[in-house]
Order: structure tokens, then C-alpha cells, then sequence
């Protein structure tokens, strides 16, 4: 495998005596799109959160190109090129649309409060620039017609779009989607899944998606790493997942790493 | 991005005429309502940051009469003359005025690194106790504040152009004192902050700071600095309040510590709920009512049958403008009704987008 | 040596009056999340009530009427207005319940004027002597008042329904929910008892240092705000340790004042809000709180 763009090393978090996370490790090659997948509570949420600086880190390590993103500040890891979106959407209710994808557009701007209150030059030339590409991600999202609506008036399925616009908007080189199709039906899932592949070309972008929806992850994804309680059973191709009897039974209930040991004594 | 509509959409009409109709006011107004009027704006500029630090920055402050007292105070004791019984630095009155406003300003930067370490509701606790040391210090120290009789406030001079009254403009034939000067100096003042404020909200820092009010870690995770956000938004809050302290302490003349205390920050609360939390529109509007409402009630108290006269005991100017604006703020809260922005908005068609009445959720569910 | 051991005494009472008073606005603080800046109001509604049933019918029939109508003014300040507000984020409750305090209190005040309204309590100005301390009696019974009313609110938080929903609560409404815990009745019970609180303490507040009812009593409610804060809002025992450390402070503060200088005059008016600043930079998130790891 080429170098890859993100690697994940020995990933350890811990909430007081609970183990979310037990030595995870796996890696992201770059322009793919890599699922992150397993049953409940399996720690797919927490991977995530880990990985942006969210928790604090037991053991283990994040590397981007070299760098240890785990020990930046949180809010240095989209200036990396690292964006994400949330679960429960984080949207500004009275928010414009393009308000909320402008502000994809914060970490690569600079204007502050003095440049803002008078509307100096360099604050205008930046807004000019940024609503260039807010009307170019809007566009491929099929948010154009939306830009000007509160936030708070759209249905579900736009809304978890105008948070994937954001991220977007960001010019990350790794897009992380936690579960973008939650709460959809089949069409606006499958729909949602070519967008992805759109923009993954159209940006050059590696893609992280931590998903429930089997059929989108099988659909889409080059590369799935699957967890259960908090570690890693698998780590392959969609099709060789499918077939891992392992991953069955991690969701229909057994315990994975149990299996392993059996079949490995047996055969 | 500014308003879909053309350049002479009703909304810009209204504006315009209003502001022309305030240019022209003093010609025709007395006393009393010059003064009211640059109490209103003086207020209105002051409403107008703390609607950006409550409103868009959701951060409760009940320190904002304190900011709103640095600007006064500050202006009265670098402009007045040293004396023996209260401070007095003797600068230029601009100067002064400049000073009073940075004071304030610097009061507000002192106020952030506090606000990064404590969290919203604790932070809301201590700026009660800030506004309450800042009123004991009032009290207490007489240097500053001439004690409880108070003391006068020095005339306003900028670049040798007097302020006050002892040099009127003739225009037309008619004198213009400081009242007038003050009204026209007061509209400045407030315009400016009207649009100053208005391009931070819809610039990339007031969107930052709805964003940092909806959820730091998404903020964070924008690679907002949260802390720098809240500062920002405490600094400018502090600054406003300090051009409309200085504001307050011209068109007053005279000022008493009871003047910028608990009450007066409970005020500027008010202001900002019953004109819709987070417009700057609504905050002027909230404000210019809240201040006019019991004055011109005390006005005119002796026409109107429902009210008795001040101290008597029974239902005063002050007491039913209390009520009335109580009640204004309960109904706009409980009905999230989005105050007078809501009146305003489709008034002057302004692109501030409509929002639907939130789902009410309950805060406990009921479970049998 | 007198002084001090004076000043510890009165310390201790004006602690315990401000321990009672805090708990009951952490009470209100654990129930609904909001910053309860009605407090005042319950507690001055409760002692004008208090002082006009006091003069027809005598001072425990008026301590009765007084305890309930705050208890009845707190519960509607919940089930009315609070519980039914369509906006629900905690900044804003908090400023309704600003506006609820001022509302009330205008009124209250107007109807107290300004006289000083007698409260008809027995003790009046006696004084009693324990060793080396002499001590006014009110400030005496007021500790021992104190003391049973938060053993007593103890009690009830450890051993019944309502205090293990209470526990439960801690404002997680879902938690709370799950567990079939019946949240409306939670709310505005312990308004009731927050109020009740309120004017308990308010009742002892009026008796000295200047005896009867003005509207400057409201005020003295907002002391429940430092109090709460310093022992970590949301913690019971925070809020009675809170109360005692605020009421030493002050009262040192009241003893000492005289002879720090002329710039401490009326010192001990703004210890409260000094501590809660010291205490703050010390440990931002009060003395018993854990800092809280926030999930997404």
C-alpha cells in the first residue's frame, strides 16, 4: 500500500474504569473511502472523537504525514486538513445556510473584529472568496436553492447535508462523516453515497466514515476496519468482510475475539 | 451578504426617512425630550453590546452597568479639573471621552481570561459580584464618585468645537445648546455601533460566535479558538458600553453612584429580551422603550387617571413601566415570541431570516 | 480575644442562615437547571406575608403564612411560568426568572413603602450569654433553626422518594426519566422547598442586624448566588459549606472592617463577592464539583 494519509496506532481511551478503546490501530490510504463499522457500543463513535481530540488518549498515537495529531489542541486539527462532521449535527439554528458553510471557511480565513466592524478591505476580499466556494460546494450538494433559509426550517436530510457542505467547505484532505446517513431512507442514502463518491473525485479527498448501513458501506467503501467493543476484528476489502465469520457473529452477538481463539485451537 | 431587495426597497426608505426625521428633530423638540432622547440612544448603543455578548456569544453578563459606569466615570475623571474633593485629571474632554471608552474596553479584556476558566452560569455569578464590588467601590470611594451627592460631569469639547452650552450653534436663527449637540452627537454615535455591530454579527466573527454558543466542540473542531471568541465578544460588549457610559454622563450632566449599579444591568437585560435576543435591531428598539417608557409615563403622570404620583404609594410612572416591561419580557420568553425584531423584520424587510416558533420541549419529561 | 471569638459566633450563625438560604436555591438549581434569580422575591413575598399575618394573629401564625406563601410563590413561578416557556435553554429561564423577580419585588416594595415593617418576633433585642461570647438570642435560635432545618432537609434528601428522585434528577432529565421518576413532581416540589428555604432564612435575616421588613431584604438573597457557587453549584453539601464560609467571612469582615482602614468601610457587604472571585481563580469549578468530560 501507498504511504497512507492517516494512521491510527495502538488507540487506547479510557472513561474511568470503562475501556472504550483497546489498542485500535489501523490506516487510511490516501483518496479512499474507509468505513469504520461494528454492532452497538462498539466504540465507532469513540474512535472518532479520539482521533479529533476530543479524549484524552490512554495510549496510541494519530499520525498525519509524520505529525502526532494527538498531541495538537483540538481545534489544530482542521488547520491539518482533517474535517469532520457530527452525529447530532451541530448547527447554529438561526443560521443561514450559507452562514454555516461560510464557517467551514474560519480556519482559512483571517479577518477579525476590527477588520469585520469596518469592513476593511481584506474582510470583503475574503468574503468575496469565501462565497465563491460556498456556492461551489453548495452546488455539488444540491444546496444552492437552500442558501438563504435558516438552518432551523430544513428537513433532516438537507440539514445532515448543510453539515457535509461545512466540513467541505473546510478544503480538508481527509473528510471523517460520522454515520451521514442516519436517519434516511434507501433513496436519500443511496443518493447521499454517489455525493460522497462525487466529491471524493471532485476534491481529492480520502474519506473516513464511521456508518450503521450495511448496504452504503458495502456500496461505497474501498476499505472497512471493523470494531467491536471497543477492538478492532477485522481490518479488509468490503467483499472480504462480508465473508469474515467473525464480523457475523460480532453482530449477531458473539464475542469475536473468542471465536478467533476457538477456530484458531480447532484448525 | 446584504439585502436581496434593491436599493430602494421600503425598508431602506423607512430607514432613511427615520434617520432624516432624527436629524431634524432638535429644531422642534424642548428639554425633556432632547434629553430622553439621547438617554435612548446612549442606551441603545449600550443594549447593542450586550445583545452581541447575551444575544450571539450566549453568554450571560450582569456587569454591563459597570462597563456602562468605567465609560462614565472614567470620561468625568480624566476630563475634570483636580480638585479637593474628588479626582480629576484635566485632560482635553476628547481626550478624555477616548479614555473613558478604553477603560471600559480594558475592563472587558480583564473580564475574558476569566470567562475561558469558569463556565457560563458560574461566569453569570460573578459578574453579579462584579457589578456589586463596582457599585460598593462607587460608594465608597468619594474621589471617584463625589460620594452619594455625586458629582457633574465636564462639557464635551472635540477639536475646539464646544459641546456644552456655553457656545451655541445659530442655524437658521435658532440656538442649539448642548441638548441638541448632544442629540446629534448621540445619533453618531449610535449609528455607528448599529453598523459596526451589525457587520461583526453577520461577518466571520459573529457566525463564529453562534457557532462557539451552539457547541464548542464543534467550534473547536472548525478550529475556532473558543476562548479568544468569548473575550472578543466580552471587549466589544465593553466597549459599547463604555461610548454609552460616556453618553449617559453627558446628557445627565450629574451622576450619582445609584445610577450604575444592579438595577441598571437588570435593565439592559430587559432591553435585549422584549427586543429579540441576538438583533441588534430589537436591542435599540428594546432600548430606546425601556428608557423612554417611564419617563414619559412620569411626564405625564398627572393626565393619566391610572397612575399616582412618584413616592405616594400607589402605582407610579416607575412601578407600571416595571410592570409593563416585565410583562413584555415574560411573553416574549414564554412565547418565544423573538420580541420587537419580530415586529421590525417584515416592517423594514430586512434579509435577519424568519424563524419558526421552536418545538417546546419539555425540560422534564413526564413519566407516569 | 473576645471579638474573635464573637465574631466566630456570629459567623457561624449568619453561615448557617446563608447555608439554609443556598440550599434552597441549589434545590431549584438540581430541579431545573436555571440560576434562580427569584430567590429574593420568594424570600421578601414570604416575610411581608409574614409581618402582616404576624399582626393579627401573632409570630408563629405569621412564620407559618410566610413559609407557605413563598413555598406557593416559588411553585408558581415553576408550574406557570418556567415549566411552560417554549424557550427552555437555561440562559434564558434564567433571565425570566430576573423578570419574575423584578415584577414581584417592584410590587412588594411598593406595598412596604418605606417603613420598616415590624415582624412582632418575642425575642426582640435580647441578649444572651454563653462563656466568653455574648450573642444576641435571634442570632442563637437562628443557628439552632438553622441547623434542624438542613438536618431535617438532609434527612428527607437521603431517605425518601423525593430525595432519591432529587439525587437521581441532578438536572439529567432522561436519566431521570428511564427510571420513572416522576420529574414534574420533583420540579416543583423543590421549588416549594427552595422557597420555603428562602423565607426561613429571610425570617432570621429580618431580625438583625436591623430588625423588621424592608425591601432591601431581597437583596440579601443574592447572597444564596457566592454561596452555592463556591462549594460547586449542583452539590448539596457545597452549598452548606458554602454558606458557613460566607458567613465567617463576613462577619470577620463586619468585626475587623473598623481597624483595616478607611477603604474597608462596609467591607463585609461585598466579602461575599470577593471569596466567590478568590475562590474561583482558585478552583473555577468550585469547591466540590469534578470538572465534567463533555460527550458528543
Amino acid at each position: 500500500m501507498t504511504e497512507p494519509v492517516l494512521e491510527v496506532e495502538g488507540l487506547t481511551v479510557r472513561f474511568g474504569g470503562v475501556v472504550a478503546l483497546d489498542d485500535v490501530s489501523f490506516a487510511v490510504a490516501p483518496g479512499r473511502i474507509h468505513a469504520i463499522i461494528g454492532p452497538n457500543g462498539a466504540g465507532k463513535s469513540t474512535c472518532f472523537n479520539a482521533m479529533t481530540g476530543l479524549y484524552p488518549l490512554a495510549a496510541g498515537s494519530v499520525r498525519m504525514a509524520d505529525e502526532r495529531l494527538d498531541l495538537l489542541h483540538r481545534r489544530r486539527i482542521i488547520g491539518r486538513g482533517i474535517a469532520r462532521t457530527f452525529q447530532n449535527l451541530v448547527l447554529p439554528e438561526s443560521l443561514t445556510v450559507a452562514d454555516v458553510l461560510r464557517l467551514g471557511r474560519h480556519h482559512r480565513t483571517r479577518a477579525g473584529l476590527l477588520a469585520t466592524a469596518l469592513r476593511l478591505p481584506r474582510a470583503r476580499g475574503e468574503r468575496r472568496a469565501d462565497d465563491q466556494i460556498v456556492r461551489s460546494v453548495a452546488e455539488i450538494l444540491g444546496l444552492e436553492p437552500h442558501l438563504a433559509d435558516p438552518v432551523g426550517v430544513l428537513p433532516y436530510g438537507l440539514r445532515k447535508k448543510t453539515e457535509i457542505a461545512r466540513a467541505l467547505c473546510a478544503e480538508p484532505t481527509v473528510l471523517l462523516l460520522d454515520e451521514p446517513v442516519a436517519g434516511m431512507n434507501d433513496a436519500e442514502s443511496h443518493a447521499l453515497g454517489e455525493c460522497i463518491r462525487e466529491c471524493r473525485e471532485q476534491y481529492e479527498l480520502t474519506v473516513l466514515l464511521v456508518e450503521h448501513d450495511m448496504e452504503l458501506v458495502m456500496n461505497l467503501s474501498d476499505h472497512v476496519t471493523v470494531l467491536q467493543s471497543g477492538r478492532v476484528i477485522a481490518d479488509a476489502s468490503p467483499q472480504q468482510i462480508q465473508q469474515d465469520p467473525v464480523v457475523i457473529a460480532a453482530y449477531l452477538g458473539a464475542d469475536a475475539v473468542e471465536m478467533r481463539e476457538e477456530a484458531a485451537t480447532r484448525g | 451578504m446584504s439585502s436581496p431587495v434593491g436599493p430602494l426597497s421600503r425598508g431602506r426608505i423607512l430607514v432613511a426617512s427615520l434617520l432624516v426625521v432624527l436629524l431634524i428633530a432638535p429644531y422642534y423638540l424642548d428639554g425633556f425630550w432632547l434629553q430622553l432622547g439621547a438617554l435612548a440612544m446612549a442606551a441603545g448603543v449600550a443594549a447593542i453590546g450586550l445583545t452581541l455578548l447575551v444575544g450571539v456569544a450566549g453568554q450571560i453578563s450582569l456587569a454591563h452597568a459597570a462597563f456602562v459606569g468605567l465609560g462614565a466615570y472614567g470620561y468625568i475623571v480624566l476630563a475634570s479639573e483636580p480638585s479637593d474633593l474628588a479626582w480629576g485629571l484635566g485632560w482635553p474632554p476628547a481626550l478624555a471621552a477616548v479614555g473613558g471608552i478604553g477603560l471600559a474596553a480594558l475592563g472587558g479584556l480583564v473580564l475574558s481570561p476569566l470567562s475561558g476558566r469558569v463556565n457560563g452560569l458560574y461566569l453569570a455569578v460573578v459578574t453579579i459580584g462584579l457589578v456589586f464590588i463596582w457599585q460598593h467601590v462607587l460608594q465608597e470611594v468619594g474621589g471617584l464618585s463625589g460620594g452619594y451627592v455625586g458629582r457633574s460631569v465636564p462639557e464635551l469639547e472635540i477639536f475646539g468645537i464646544n459641546l456644552g452650552d456655553t457656545e451655541p450653534w445659530i442655524i437658521a436663527q435658532v440656538p442649539f445648546g448642548a441638548a441638541e449637540k448632544l442629540w446629534w452627537m448621540a445619533l453618531l454615535v449610535l449609528v455607528i455601533a448599529y453598523v459596526t455591530a451589525r457587520n461583526v454579527v453577520r461577518g466571520r466573527p459573529g457566525i463564529a460566535l453562534a457557532m462557539v454558543k451552539e457547541s464548542e466542540i464543534g467550534a473547536s473542531a472548525l478550529g475556532i479558538d473558543v476562548r479568544r471568541g468569548r473575550a472578543g465578544a466580552f471587549f466589544l460588549a465593553a466597549l459599547y458600553a463604555g461610548a454609552a457610559g460616556v453618553l449617559v454622563a453627558l446628557a445627565t450632566q450629574f451622576v450619582t453612584p445609584q445610577g450604575f449599579g444592579f438595577q441598571l444591568s437588570t435593565d439592559y437585560l430587559v432591553m435585549i429580551i422584549i427586543g429579540g435576543l441576538g438583533s441588534v435591531r430589537g436591542a435599540v428598539a428594546g432600548a430606546v422603550f425601556v428608557t423612554a417608557l417611564p419617563r414619559v409615563l412620569g411626564q405625564y403622570a398627572d393626565q393619566l387617571p391610572f397612575l399616582s404620583a412618584v413616592g405616594e404609594g400607589g402605582i407610579d410612572a416607575n412601578v407600571m413601566s416595571v410592570f409593563v416591561y416585565c410583562a413584555l419580557l415574560i411573553v416574549v420568553i414564554m412565547f418565544a415570541r423573538g420580541g420587537f425584531d419580530r415586529v421590525l423584520g417584515p416592517l423594514v424587510g430586512s434579509p435577519r431570516p424568519r424563524m419558526p416558533a421552536p418545538e417546546p420541549q419539555p425540560v422534564l419529561a413526564e413519566v407516569s | 480575644m473576645d471579638s474573635l471569638l464573637n465574631a466566630l459566633a456570629s459567623g457561624l450563625s449568619l453561615g448557617a442562615l446563608y447555608a439554609v438560604m443556598a440550599l434552597g436555591f441549589v434545590v431549584i438549581y438540581r430541579a431545573t437547571g436555571v440560576l434562580n434569580f427569584a430567590h429574593g422575591a420568594f424570600l421578601l413575598v414570604g416575610v411581608y406575608v409574614a409581618s402582616i399575618v404576624s399582626e393579627k394573629h401573632g409570630y408563629p401564625a405569621g412564620v407559618l403564612a410566610g413559609l407557605l406563601a413563598g413555598a406557593v410563590v416559588a411553585v408558581i413561578a415553576e408550574t406557570v411560568f418556567l415549566r411552560h416557556s417554549r424557550t427552555q435553554d437555561h440562559v434564558t429561564l434564567t433571565i425570566l426568572t430576573l423578570g419574575l423577580n423584578l415584577l414581584v419585588v417592584t410590587e412588594v416594595s411598593r406595598r412596604i413603602g418605606t417603613e420598616t415593617l415590624p415582624l412582632r418576633d418575642p425575642v426582640g433585642n435580647e441578649v444572651v450569654q454563653l462563656g466568653a461570647i455574648t450573642m444576641p438570642t435571634v442570632r442563637l435560635i437562628a443557628l439552632v433553626v438553622a441547623m434542624v432545618a438542613i438536618a431535617a432537609f438532609l434527612l428527607l434528601f437521603r431517605y425518601t422518594n423525593w430525595g432519591l428522585s432529587m439525587r437521581v434528577s441532578n438536572q439529567d432529565g432522561e436519566v431521570a426519566a428511564l427510571m420513572g421518576v416522576r420529574l414534574s413532581v420533583v420540579s416543583w416540589t423543590s421549588w416549594a422547598i427552595g422557597g420555603a428555604l428562602a423565607v426561613l432564612s429571610g425570617l432570621f435575616l429580618a431580625s438583625f442586624p436591623t430588625p423588621g421588613v424592608t425591601p432591601a431584604l431581597a437583596d440579601t438573597a443574592f447572597r444564596a448566588f457566592p454561596a452555592a457557587v463556591i462549594g460547586g453549584l449542583g452539590s448539596v453539601g457545597g452549598a452548606l459549606v458554602g454558606g458557613v464560609m460566607l458567613g465567617m467571612v463576613e462577619a470577620f469582615a463586619a468585626t475587623y472592617e473598623g481597624s483595616l482602614g478607611s477603604w474597608a468601610h462596609n467591607l463585609s457587604g461585598i466579602s461575599a463577592w470577593v471569596l466567590l472571585l478568590v475562590v474561583l481563580l482558585l478552583r473555577p469549578q468550585g469547591l466540590f464539583s469534578a470538572r465534567q468530560v463533555q460527550r458528543v
